[in-house]
């Protein structure tokens, strides 16, 4: 026994009499929570800090997206209806991200969990954040193998205001980003194993499957792959790779293929009856209708900008910066062909979105981190007097960019300070969805159940799980199921349209409006809602500073009037 | 859903979960870098101290028998340390005519030990020659060697080395089958033993159910004695013998490097392959029947033994299959989600394909020959044909064996993998020693699995 403790010290090292054990033995479980905080204190304090700042006060702002109560619809019909979407699916996006929000969202709704089913959906997007963050930390780890560095970027994610508030929405984005990180994570491994190398195909296969633009992320993991694995391997890992991500993501135009939507309608291979098409909704839609000028990102990169200005210089400046020592580094190369991509396609001149940031926020740090650990060994390797045994020109060079990065720096601090009160002041003190909840509670309590209902998606899931699972049966059929419809579904989707409400406005009883169906509606975007607003009084309002509510009742006896609100 | 639907579920995911853990194991060497680096065995060789018998058995080999006792002869190990017995029938006086000419060609005072062993009672096969053998054998281990093997001059050193170094009972070095580019589906058969020896085997000695191959094996000489040698009625005398050992606790291991290869031919017609894998799989079914696998110590390796010895048949199976699940998917209605998992064997065999052209690639690039994109291309066609002549293997081998047809079915060589490639530039200078047989068909008679199945 004394010899089992003792392990592999020699014997004459140890004094008579003293039994030597292990700090930690299976046994002794007291000490292993002080081990696993010294250990990974860094990560864990990124995490704290993170979840902190994303938790406090995320049910209260920002306010409810149409797309976050769309995205819930969809993980609702998944859970309670087995399909993938509640009504026709028109392959707006692919369906995994919802797919994976459904069991959550699924359990949080069976323990009554918050006040609706988004305050549900967004603690989901805490435990999303929490795993992007520790997979962004253990990236840079491994990449640059600076503890410091590691931690320095996880934390300028985790307290960015751009991040804090993209993060918190439910977006498919933001699950789409933490499998894309995953994957990186995976490929990144010291001499990681083909399994891994599988895994992380599988992870970045399961990214693009929930937001198709990730699978620009594709380039920067192969190359990952190709680095981190050697000599006979490689070929191995990158065949097994390429293969398992392109058969994967090949499921989604599989699934439009045997459903016979992939093809557009009026195609010589979509033929001439009307339906929904992958192709169309891909390239298509209106995601042309900026024309293809490049400058099209300008006004949203203005917008990340202003939200965080020194997370997005620093983050650019650091690309630019990579570009150019991917030359000669390793680190450098990757962390510009993982974010290279993305970047080319957001500036491709197509439509941009302000939450197509969220994918770039982590590659954005991985840059700064890489970009900021090469400079600083350079700096540490550099002989200050032979800096200064240089030419004129030389030291006058270097002096000058030193002082403009510096000056640069106090300048963008000293002008956003602005920026960053106000943007924390939003994030942790504002509250943009209380008026969101009363109007839904006075919707539960006012409204009969067995109404027609014409809704901003936000409204739905809720306004389903009100009624009896009975009343579920036939969601997205062609039969009239009494409940609740998304306005734009209402006004679109020929199913409902003709065979739900027979293309009469007076077989809808309520309208919930908001300010984005509002926009929709005088946008001209959905005809049918506009010709019900019209026949329709306001029963009741609600509204704070940033968003409001008017539910409408139909006058089903009435004449025709103009608008009613 | 229909029973047709439960169906179309069940044999696609059984397919899918098949040929993924198949294509697992065949990449199991290169999964971990560690795995890559020590499959070849120890780099610095230990000086030799342990004795060795060489056994080679033949019938009807007069044609190569003396050449390939040149070989072994030569074989590069203090000839004090090495023994060598020809095992013939008694009266086959063609080989044992040929045999004693080989021998008196490399007599000297250098050379080791030279024996003749024959015998006359039967069965008259391989593994009741190499009892006889064994018998008369005095080395501390027992190899063997085929009599059309090229067998490379270094092997006694590492298998020396390993048996000093680490505590095994058997050693299965590498056998790789060369001349790809024979016939349409040679590369297909040269790919399975490079992955075979190269990484399945590997994973099959840690878990402790090692089917062992037909030659390039050494076992200690006292737990062959204990095992009981070889079983003389069973076609797969070899991958039996592997299981028995494994059975009886025997410690194994795996080496395989390109240099110390012994190198065979692929059969050269398609009527020749399938005659060879009826054989094996009957004696596959044999194994299974006689249940030895049955006493492994544990049950990992009870499960691996139960799945390689059905493998044929499993793998055949799914081989047939894979047309009736492409069928049923155009011509079955069923929901969607079915569809979808109804083509997830389609993908596993494109990821099959894949690892036979890069398994393709590092074959040709380890044994020096010449990688051919059209050759990877019609290894990717021709796969599917390919495991189709296996099944018609197995479906013989079934019959055979309800039929209770026992005999062994001959398998021609031509003596391809002796004739040099370009670019080859492993054991080139020995071969110039050993001009290779005139390539005039010969038939072969021992039931050697070879391993691969």
């Amino acid at each position: 026994m004394e010899n089992a403790d003792r392990g592999a010290i020699p014997r004459f090292l140890v004094p008579n009499g003293v039994i030597l054990r292990p700090l930690v033995r299976s046994g002794s479980s007291a000490l292993v929570l002080p081990r696993v905080l010294l250990r990974y204190w860094a990560v864990l304090t990124a995490l704290a800090v993170s979840g902190f700042a994303h938790a406090y006060g995320m049910w209260s702002y920002p306010e409810f997206d149409l797309d976050e109560g769309a995205i819930l619809s969809q993980a609702w019909a998944v859970s309670h209806l087995g399909k993938i979407d509640p009504y026709t699916y028109w392959y707006d996006h692919p369906p995994l991200g919802w797919t994976f929000l459904s069991p959550f969202t699924w359990f949080l709704t069976k323990v009554g969990f918050g006040d609706s089913a988004l305050e549900g959906g967004r603690a989901v997007m805490l435990a999303v954040n929490l795993l992007t963050i520790f997979f962004l930390h253990q990236i840079v780890l491994r990449l640059t193998r600076s503890k410091p560095a590691a931690l320095a970027v996880a934390l300028v994610v985790a307290v960015s205001p751009l991040a804090i508030e993209q993060q918190r929405m439910v977006k498919l984005d933001n699950i789409a980003t933490m499998w894309a990180l995953a994957s990186l994570y995976l490929a990144l491994g010291e001499r990681p194993t083909l399994n891994r190398i599988w895994l992380s195909a599988l992870a970045l296969a399961i990214a693009a499957l929930s937001k198709e633009p990730l699978v620009f992320f594709a380039p920067g993991v192969a190359y990952a792959v190709a680095q981190r694995v050697e000599g006979q391997r490689r070929l191995f890992a990158l065949t097994g790779w390429t293969a398992i991500f392109a058969f994967t993501v090949s499921f989604y135009p599989l699934l439009a293929l045997l459903k016979g939507e992939l093809f557009p309608t009026g195609t010589l291979l979509g033929g001439n009856s009307e339906h929904v098409s992958l192709l169309g909704a891909l390239f298509l839609s209106d995601r042309g209708e900026t024309g293809g000028n490049p400058a099209s990102v300008l006004p949203w990169l203005s917008t990340w900008w202003h939200a965080d200005p020194l997370f997005v210089t620093a983050g650019l400046c650091a690309s630019a910066l990579n570009l150019v020592l991917a030359v000669k580094h390793r680190s450098a190369r990757l962390a510009i062909v993982f974010i290279g991509p993305y970047l080319l396609f957001i500036a491709r001149g197509g439509l941009v979105r302000d939450y197509w940031v969220i994918p770039l926020l982590p590659a954005l740090a991985l840059n700064i981190a890489v970009a900021a650990v090469l400079a600083f060994g350079w700096l540490r390797r550099l002989e200050f007097d032979v800096l200064f045994r240089q030419t004129p020109v030389c030291q006058g060079l270097t002096h000058l960019g030193v002082l403009s990065v510096v000056a640069m720096g106090a300048f963008l601090g000293a002008n956003s300070w602005d920026t960053y009160s106000a943007g924390f002041g939003d994030l942790f003190h504002e509250d943009a969805t209380t008026t969101y909840t009363q109007a839904l509670r006075w919707v539960e309590k006012n409204v009969d159940p067995s109404s027609m209902l014409v809704v901003d998606a936000t409204f739905w899931v809720d306004l389903q799980e009100a009624r009896s699972p009975a009343a579920w049966r036939g969601i997205g059929g062609s039969t009239r199921v009494y409940g609740s419809y998304h306005y734009w579904i209402a006004a679109r989707d020929p199913a409902v349209k003709n065979r739900v409400f027979e293309d009469d406005w007076r077989n809808v009883d309520y309208l919930v409006i908001t300010p984005a169906m509002e926009y929709d509606i005088e946008a001209g975007s959905v005809d049918f809602v506009k010709t019900i607003v019209d026949r329709s009084t306001l029963v009741a309002e609600f509204s704070d500073r940033h968003y409001w509510v008017r539910i409408m009742k139909v006058q089903k006896d009435a004449p025709p009037v103009g608008p009613a609100y | 859903m229909t029973v047709l639907g439960v169906l179309l579920l069940l044999i696609s995911l059984g397919l899918f979960a098949q040929a993924i853990y198949s294509n697992l194991l065949l990449v199991y060497v290169w999964n971990k870098p560690e795995r890559v680096e020590g499959r070849g065995g120890p780099e610095s060789l230990l000086p030799p101290r342990l004795r060795f018998t060489l056994l080679l058995p033949a019938r009807h080999e007069e044609q190569v028998i003396a050449q390939t006792i040149q070989q072994v002869a030569r074989i590069d190990y203090p000839p004090d340390l090495m023994e060598i017995i020809i095992v013939c029938e008694r009266y086959d006086r063609g080989t044992i005519r040929a045999a004693r000419r080989g021998i008196r060609s490399v007599s000297s005072p250098s050379s080791p030990r030279l024996r003749l062993a024959t015998f006359s009672d039967g069965p008259i096969n391989k593994p009741h020659g190499l009892n006889k053998a064994l018998q008369i054998a005095t080395g501390d281990f027992v190899g063997v060697f085929d009599a059309e093997d090229d067998v490379q001059p270094g092997i006694l050193h590492k298998v020396n080395t390993i048996l000093l170094n680490e505590p095994v009972d058997v050693v299965q070095g590498p056998v790789q089958l060369v001349n790809h580019e024979s016939t349409w589906f040679s590369a297909l058969n040269c790919v399975e033993y490079f992955l075979w020896f190269n990484s399945r085997l590997h994973h099959d000695a840690l878990a402790g159910a090692l089917p062992l191959a037909g030659n390039t094996l050494f076992v200690r000489r006292s737990l062959l004695m204990k095992a009981g040698g070889w079983d003389d009625r069973c076609l797969t005398e070899d991958a039996d013998l592997g299981f028995r050992l494994s059975a009886l606790g025997a410690r194994l291991r795996v080496f395989s490097s390109p240099e110390l290869a012994t190198r065979e031919e692929t059969p050269l017609t398609v009527g020749a392959f399938v005659r060879q894998r009826t054989r094996w799989h009957q004696g596959f079914l044999q194994v299974l029947k006689k249940g030895d696998w049955l006493k492994m110590p544990s049950p990992k390796a009870r499960i691996l033994a139960l799945y390689t010895l059905s493998q044929p048949f499993t793998g055949s199976l799914a081989s047939l299959l894979w047309p009736v699940a492409a069928v049923m998917v155009f011509l079955v209605k069923m929901p969607i989600q079915i569809v979808l998992i109804a083509y997830l064997p389609l993908y596993a065999l494109l990821i099959a394909i894949l690892t036979q052209i890069v398994g393709y690639r590092l074959f040709t690039e380890e044994f020096g020959l010449r990688f051919r994109f059209s050759r990877a291309a019609l290894m990717a066609v021709a796969f599917l044909p390919y495991t189709w002549l296996l099944a018609v293997a197995s479906v013989r081998a079934i019959i055979r064996e309800l039929r209770g047809i026992k005999g062994w079915e001959k398998t021609e060589h031509a003596g391809s993998h002796r004739t040099p490639s370009p670019g080859a530039r492993i054991a080139t200078a020995r071969r110039m020693l050993s001009p290779a047989p005139s390539g005039g068909k010969r038939e072969l008679t021992e039931p050697g699995s070879g391993g691969a199945n």
